[in-house]
């Protein structure tokens, strides 16, 4: 079995008691050699699956890790006995197991997250930039990541702690936990209860952990306790690809790690199968300037490849056009104008692509737009990788909202988000009565139920009311009896939404994604898989969802490609004050974070990197103008070949006339 | 603008070209498809689909970054009687079986599902005994539409049913082999066609297939590689030989855009005031285009216009002209009269 690996590869996979850090640099095959040592540890060392745990930092990737483990293990449906999933998940089961939490843990939604931050920061009348709700939320969560409690951050900042202190309040009050709350809350149980954390460290004798880079401290603490014992952890990450400290992450845990198990094994996967040389020794280069401890140095044995392109243009619309051309050039067109264009229609790489092999990166969202434009108006499919989960939209969060009431296990805000959505002339004098009655204390059913005895209400609204309630009423029926599958079609129908939403595509989208993701829960009715499904909303990220049917080319942050690899990789907008941004914190360690992010995103690229900066650039509303980032001049001359932009320099004028076929 | 005489009741049926481009087994691959479907429903159930694939409302010829064979499942999923039909089927860059960037056969693009495609378009660089070379393509109806993306070229190609005019019965002369509504169709002269030969545009090279094959495919002006045309790739394609015919088959009449033959006779360019003067004057004496072409007597064609124009219709009619053939994405040029014949005739009459 262990013939096709490394020799490095096959040390990490043969390696069995005791700690283990596997430093694995970009395409290096690390989940191929982590999918490979748990096929070991079953088939060789016989380590039972279900002592093992393997902890991955998106579902996504445990999806992946999964799969693998199906076509290496003999007996595939060993693979679901392995403890296999994200922090958050693990926590979550764990949680639920050991017993004391509530059995179904219940998780706030990210949406009403939001509103309750926001509510807590108007009631404070706090302003200011780091009141914005949502930086807010971040710092809290970045709290809970160094797991501290509303008390312990009050030294830090007194403020941000009273703000954090309401939120918890408010959470206990509902006994709902956030999403961060996941892993400290097992820590903590860990900590207070020695017999539950020995007998979770009995059950997992193996445990593996990826993307150790990307820890926080609450995650490692996590991870220490639970292999304090019989410290068999097997550790991988790549320094250089640390790239979220904004999130708490911390690139020195590789020493800590040391520190903490001294005994640790190192082995470096340092043979890159991914990208040919001139990407290699650029990007090596680039992060050479960075002066961190146990990194890797990549080699390959692939050809050189194409040169690095590097195009200067002088705006944002123009570089949008150069990645259009660039794109067109390398598909040898994919109009007949294309084809007219360039002289003799001869694919000029060797390589053949699809849609599908390119991505298209930048640094910020904000940079998305002039690129979204130039490929629209050329035709060329596409696909934004969002930060937004695609399920979430005001209209699907009403249809959850709809069924949470129906269950009888929803807050007072779902009955607020439907109260009027679809409209049903519950206009603003309705809204304030709500809230009166809400502040009364009463739950959802009796507002709704003392409606109809109400006689300070209008007529028009106490039938509003009542109708709502019988399609309450007759939503609790439906999810006795049907799947949530079903039970999410009709209710779409019957509560007016898919009216209401018409010919909104957005909102038809997002139901699309709700009902996919609805498709696992067929088996039981809605009731018993609500909230499980519910959990599982809450976890899922934004990058998880890729429509892998539609070849398009992919645009994403730096951030969101985290993990991926194409053919062609086009890093636009290498501008000083885009790339290295640095917004929050500055100095050298700021500058090295960023480094680390364009590393990343340059080791994307299988065949071809092209890059691109501008002269002048418009961006939240103003022109500004720019100078090519530091990190170009990092790049050596010898891999870089700086492109003529004149053919796309010619002004944009909107959609390309379409010649006609003959 | 339509001369009082070529009105007509003009009937519209549901149709879309889709433009396909995606890597399969290890190529890139440009597949325009036509679909045709029964209803404004069956249009937006086949839609949705799509709208979350790509953009398909940008442009007259959606460009999707999906596998034709995904395409043709997602329209039949959507709509039983919507038919898929690969467009201009021979086309180097962008058609099923063309040399740059389509397959081999209809069966290595549409692989289990092939037996759900009823048609092919021949496109204006190829004519019916061209693809009855192929064996495989003696199961398939050979359609031939105009493939206008401006007005002035609608009608260049056309299909002649003898059916109701319902999508229903056009549809199933076309996809039922039994049927007999389907009688054949109207055709460019393929040399005409902008691919029909082989060359290299830019040295204005014009290769005949064994030309190109002598000179191990590549220019012999500049050495760079040639476009392969339309009758080379039917010849590579082939296993059967030169003039065999279909059992299938289906009649068929060559002709030339009557504005054309009106230039040649009047030795202006095609795009000329004078031109679409004459081209409409004749239309609003004699009636629609085809009927000039195709049927009038050549005496009112004389009377009409000119014993030049009459005697070339004549020629067309019988396919008694010359044409230089298209390569590399130049029309052929078509000669119905030499400098000769032109000073013989006109010698003894005026031009008009």
């Amino acid at each position: 079995m262990l013939e096709n690996l490394t020799e490095s590869q096959r040390s990490a996979v043969e390696h069995v008691e005791g700690p283990l850090l596997i430093l694995a640099g970009a395409g290096t095959g690390k989940t191929r050699t982590l999918a490979y040592r748990i096929a070991h540890l079953i088939q060789q060392r016989g380590v039972l699956p279900k002592q093992i745990m393997a902890v991955t930092f998106t579902r996504k990737a445990a999806a992946e890790m999964a799969s693998r483990l199906r076509s290496l293990l003999h007996q595939p449906s060993q693979a679901h006995e392995i403890r296999l999933g994200t922090f958050h998940a693990l926590s979550g089961n764990l949680l639920r197991e050991s017993g004391e939490a509530r059995a179904e843990l219940e998780l706030l939604p990210e949406s009403d997250q939001l509103n309750l931050i926001t509510n807590i920061i108007k009631v404070g009348g706090l302003t200011g930039p780091d009141w914005q709700p949502l930086e807010a939320l971040r710092r809290i969560s970045l709290a809970k990541g160094r797991l501290l409690s509303p008390d312990e951050l009050a030294s830090e900042d007194s403020l941000l702690s009273s703000v954090y202190r309401s939120y918890q309040e408010i959470l206990q009050e509902k006994q709902l936990l956030d999403f961060d709350d996941l892993i400290g809350a097992l820590v903590r149980r860990w900590e207070e209860a020695p017999e539950v954390l020995s007998r979770h460290q009995l059950m997992f004798r193996m445990i593996l952990v990826d993307e150790f880079q990307d820890l926080n401290e609450a995650q490692y603490r996590w991870l220490r306790l639970l292999a304090g014992a019989h410290r068999n952890l097997c550790a991988v990450g790549d320094a250089n690809q640390s790239i979220y400290g904004f999130r708490g992450s911390n690139v020195h845990i590789f020493q800590r790690f040391q520190q903490d198990f001294p005994e640790v094994r190192i082995v470096k996967l340092e043979q890159n199968f991914r990208s040919s040389q001139h990407i290699l020794k650029a990007a090596g280069e680039v992060i050479a300037h960075n002066d961190s401890a146990l990194t890797c140095k990549l080699r390959s044995d692939k050809d050189q490849g194409p040169l690095l392109r590097l195009g200067t243009l002088a705006d944002e619309v123009r570089e949008a056009c150069f990645v259009v051309a660039e794109i067109e050039r390398l598909l040898g067109g994919s109009s007949h104008y294309q084809i007219y264009r360039g002289s003799d229609g001869d694919t000029p790489e060797e390589e053949q692509f699809g849609f599908g092999d390119f991505a298209v990166l930048y640094r910020t969202h904000a940079q998305s737009r002039a690129l979204v434009d130039a490929l629209s108006n050329a035709g060329i499919p596409f696909q934004v990788v969002g930060e937004k989960a695609p399920f979430a939209n005001t209209a699907t969060d009403a249809l959850l909202s709809y069924l949470r009431l129906a269950m009888d296990t929803c807050s007072a805000r779902d009955l607020q988000t439907v109260f009027n959505l679809p409209p049903r002339g519950l206009g603003d004098k309705a809204q304030q009565w709500l809230k009166q009655e809400i502040r009364k204390g009463l739950d959802p059913w009796e507002i709704l139920r003392l409606a109809s005895k109400n006689l300070d209400l209008p007529v028009r609204h106490q039938a509003a009311m009542d109708r709502l309630l019988r399609m309450l009423i007759s939503l609790q029926k439906m999810m006795a009896h049907h799947s949530l599958p079903n039970t999410l079609d009709s209710a779409w129908e019957e509560t007016g939404l898919s009216h209401h939403c018409g010919e909104d595509g957005a909102a038809a989208e997002s139901f699309r994604w709700l009902r996919l993701l609805a498709g696992f829960h067929l088996d039981k009715p809605a009731k018993e898989t609500l909230p499980g499904f519910m959990a599982d909303l809450a976890q899922w990220r934004a990058g998880d969802f890729y429509d892998p049917r539609a070849d398009a080319v992919a645009l994403m942050t730096m951030h969101a490609a985290k993990g991926l690899e194409f053919p062609v990789v086009f890093l636009c907008g290498l501008d000083q004050d885009l790339l290295p941004l640095t917004l929050r914190e500055s100095g050298e360690e700021a500058i090295q974070e960023e480094r680390r992010l364009f590393y990343v995103a340059m080791t994307r690229a299988q065949h071809l990197l092209v890059l691109s900066t501008v002269r002048r650039r418009f961006l939240h509303g103003e022109i500004r103008n720019c100078k090519p980032s530091q990190f170009i001049s990092e790049i050596p001359a010898e891999c870089l070949e700086p492109i003529s932009p004149l053919a796309s320099q010619k002004k944009k004028t909107g959609k390309e006339k379409q010649l006609s076929l003959f | 603008m339509v001369p009082s005489r070529c009105r007509a009741p003009v009937r519209f049926l549901l149709s879309a070209e889709i433009s396909s481009i995606y890597k399969k087994n290890e190529r890139t691959r440009k597949v325009h498809n036509l679909v045709f479907i029964p209803t404004m429903d069956a249009a937006r159930r086949i839609q949705a689909p799509l709208s979350r694939i790509g953009n398909i409302q940008s442009d007259g010829r959606p460009i999707l970054g999906l596998d034709a064979k995904e395409l043709l499942k997602i329209v039949k999923e959507n709509s039983d009687e919507a038919v898929l039909v690969p467009a201009h089927a021979w086309t180097p860059h962008f058609s099923v079986l063309g040399a740059k960037s389509g397959f081999d056969s209809l069966a290595e693009c549409f692989e289990e599902l092939t037996a759900h495609i009823p048609a092919i378009e021949t496109g204006l660089s190829s004519d019916p005994p061209m693809n009855w070379r192929l064996s495989v393509l003696n199961e398939v109806r050979l359609i031939s539409n105009s493939d206008a993306h401006s007005p002035i070229k609608l009608m260049r190609e056309a299909n002649l049913f003898d059916t109701d005019l319902t999508y229903h019965a056009i549809m199933t002369s076309i996809t039922e082999p039994a049927s007999h509504g389907f009688l054949g169709t109207l055709e460019f002269y393929p040399e005409e066609g902008k691919y029909h030969y082989d060359g290299h545009r830019a040295c204005s090279m014009r290769l005949a297939p064994e030309e190109t094959r002598n000179n191990g495919g590549r220019c012999p002006k500049c050495n760079r590689k040639v476009t392969v045309g339309v009758m080379h790739r039917v010849e590579e394609l082939a296993d059967l030989p030169a003039g065999s015919c279909s059992p299938a088959g289906r009649p068929y009449q060559s002709t030339i855009p009557l504005m054309e033959i009106i230039a040649e006779v009047m030795q202006a360019g095609v795009n000329t005031k004078k031109v679409m003067g004459a081209y409409l004057d004749l239309l609003s004496r004699l009636g629609n285009e085809y009927h000039v072409l195709l049927e009038a007597e050549l005496d009112s064609i004389r009377q009409t216009s000119s014993d030049l124009l009459a005697e070339a219709i004549s020629r067309v009619r019988s396919g008694r002209v010359e044409i230089q053939p298209g390569y590399d994405g130049e029309f052929g040029t078509i000669r119905v009269f030499s400098k000769e014949e032109r000073q013989q005739i006109t010698g003894q009459l005026d031009l008009f």
